[in-house]
């Protein structure tokens, strides 16, 4: 991972050599001054996004797998970014419906974090009471999924009211980008991370025994609603804040997951949960890396690197080795 | 004032039997509740089981078995009645106290996992475990032993996925050996054994109750294995519960009546159904 993070640090649009970027980070004084500064405000961060983003979104999907027992749920089944996408649908588009009384809010940068976590959170609070109420964990899925269609279905509505412009920078936060965090927006991620994976180091154990079905795990003495209700609330955080951030990042947290255990041959999540997250990291990393085009000034949208890589990559170790497994 | 006669006609059959009951219901009923009317599969039940009793369950398809045993094992709300654990009532039991005391051995499937034999064993000891579920000496020597005694110890390191039906049953039943409870509900453990592994694990049942004073119910279709190993037969009909010891049983008649159809008749010198002859 760390060479991965070195290679992601290195490679840009301005081409910074390695024995630079390593003195720019042990505080050397450099003797450019605007590497220095390239380094420190815009690749570090970004580079530390794409770590964060990455474990946060794997471990997400882990979750949801053991807890669903569907090797085909992701962070997103609970429909948390579908609601992040509401919310940043509604402030970018509904200008042209309701005029333009919000276009001014659009133009903050924080307007549109707000706007992913409060649809996030919105979702989430439906999901939970949702989960409370229903016995059957399947439905919760099912639920999640049809949230994800209602609210794909009122942006539909909100693009077709809206001009081409707004509609080209709703377009381009749906594409995901793990750059522009500046480094409170940073600390602020790293927090809500640290809940999360606070929770989840809380129910490793009720986990494992869930591996053998709802009812065997509550006969070895898992508290099964307590262990739902954590593993929902920390998913809806990981993945809220990663959205919010840096948008709906696809494909992560669906394949991390099986990619890690093809290769470590495990379902025990005491070794899981951290192989998946140092796994989130390095997938991000590489895929960031590739967006950015190595010495070219394109950048390409991360969301499409992730699943145009990754996709073949998760096809192939299933073929060569036929079963998936929890 | 109620709850308070209540646990007065507690004390007063703790005092008139003795305190060896593990396990007692008072008028319980069992099923399902729905939104509208509940479903009762079986009422009045009046049952006692006693510490070191190795009991079978019998009773046609459907007719409860298997809510019996999830209900006494907390799985699944009592709709009536109480059930009383050790005197005092299941309900007061947390999950994780519920695991110290019963352990189980469902019928349901597992789940494909890629979790190894071992692992799965080891799961047994949970209730014990820390927040993290280390593993501390005597983890590793019942989990050692369980495996033992149920002859799993020799493929421990393959995977779930990789045993037949038979073997994962074993690696079931090793494990709920491992969480070390005064009380083990089987539902059909012998579902998917061979007749070798059917006795071996009936025997081995029997052998724990006896030695380590443990009470074992198995619900379970071998009539003829179960009239000959069990202390006390548990039968079930759909409007009625019998309990006593199998000789008794059959003197009675009650256990030819269990499947009470021109198909099959019981022979009382074989204890065995059989096809009836015309």
């Amino acid at each position: 991972m760390l060479i991965m993070a070195m290679l992601n640090l290195s490679l840009g649009s301005v081409s910074i050599p390695i024995k630079d970027i390593f003195q720019s980070l042990i505080g050397e004084e450099n003797t450019n001054k605007s590497w220095q500064y390239i380094i420190a405000n815009y690749r570090l961060p970004k580079t530390i996004t794409a770590m964060m983003v990455g474990s946060s979104l794997a471990i997400s999907g882990l979750l949801m797998q053991t807890l669903f027992r569907n090797p085909l749920a992701g962070p997103f089944v609970l429909g948390i970014s579908s609601g992040a996408s509401l919310g940043v649908a509604f402030l970018l588009l509904s200008a042209g419906l309701f005029g333009s009384a919000f276009a001014n809010l659009a133009a903050m940068n924080y307007s549109m974090v707000l706007a992913a976590s409060l649809g996030a959170f919105m979702v989430l609070l439906v999901v939970l009471m949702a989960a409370a109420k229903v016995r059957n964990t399947m439905s919760i899925l099912i639920i999640g999924l049809m949230f994800g269609s209602f609210t794909s279905a009122i942006i539909s509505i909100l693009a077709y009211f809206s001009n081409a412009e707004q509609l080209q920078q709703f377009m381009f936060w749906s594409y995901g980008s793990v750059g522009n965090l500046s480094w409170f927006d940073i600390g602020l991620f790293l927090g809500v991370e640290i809940i999360g994976f606070a929770m989840i180091l809380f129910i490793i154990k009720p986990l494992n025994s869930l591996l053998l079905g709802e009812n065997y795990a509550k006969s070895m003495g898992v508290n099964f609603k307590t262990t739902r209700t954590l593993a929902l609330i920390a998913t809806s955080l990981l993945t809220g804040v990663c959205t919010a951030f840096a948008g709906p990042i696809a494909f992560i947290g669906l394949a991390v997951p099986h990619l890690t255990k093809l290769i470590i041959n495990t379902s025990n999540h005491k070794v899981l949960v951290p192989a998946v997250a140092l796994m989130g990291a390095i997938v991000m990393l590489i895929s960031d890396t590739i967006a950015q085009l190595p010495n070219s000034s394109f950048t390409l949208p991360i969301n499409a690197v992730t699943t145009l890589f990754g996709a073949p990559i998760v096809i192939w170790l299933l073929v060569r080795k036929r079963k998936i497994l929890f | 004032m109620v709850i308070g006669a209540k646990t007065q006609n507690t004390l007063l059959t703790l005092e008139t039997s003795t305190a060896n009951y593990i396990l007692k219901t008072e008028q319980l009923s069992i099923g399902y509740s729905t939104r509208t009317a509940p479903i009762v599969v079986q009422k009045n039940l009046n049952i006692t089981l006693k510490k070191g009793t190795f009991v079978c369950l019998l009773g046609n398809n459907g007719v409860g078995k298997s809510t019996l045993l999830r209900t006494l094992s907390l799985m699944q709300p009592q709709l009536e009645g109480t059930i009383l654990l050790n005197q005092k009532s299941i309900d007061t039991y947390n999950s994780q106290e519920i695991a110290t005391e019963i352990s189980l051995v469902l019928t349901e499937p597992i789940p494909t996992s890629n979790l190894s034999v071992l692992e799965v064993v080891a799961l047994g000891r949970q209730p014990y475990t820390n927040w993290i579920g280390n593993l501390s000496f005597d983890d590793h020597t019942m989990i050692a032993q369980a495996m033992e005694q149920t002859q799993v110890a020799k493929f421990a390191t393959k995977k779930l996925h990789e045993l037949s039906d038979g073997q994962k049953q074993r690696v079931m039943i090793a494990r709920a050996l491992a969480q070390n409870t005064p009380l083990i509900f089987l539902d059909e453990p012998t579902a998917h054994l061979d007749i070798h592994y059917k006795i071996s694990i009936l025997s081995l049942l029997k052998t724990i109750c006896k030695t380590l004073d443990k009470s074992i119910v198995i619900a379970t279709h071998e009539i003829s294995f179960a009239t000959q190993l069990a202390d006390q037969l548990w039968l079930m009909f759909p409007d009625k519960f019998v309990s006593g010891a199998p000789d008794e049983l059959i003197k009675n008649k009650s256990l030819q009546k269990l499947f009470n159809t021109n198909l099959v008749s019981f022979d009382a010198n074989s204890k065995h159904f059989s096809l009836k002859h015309r």
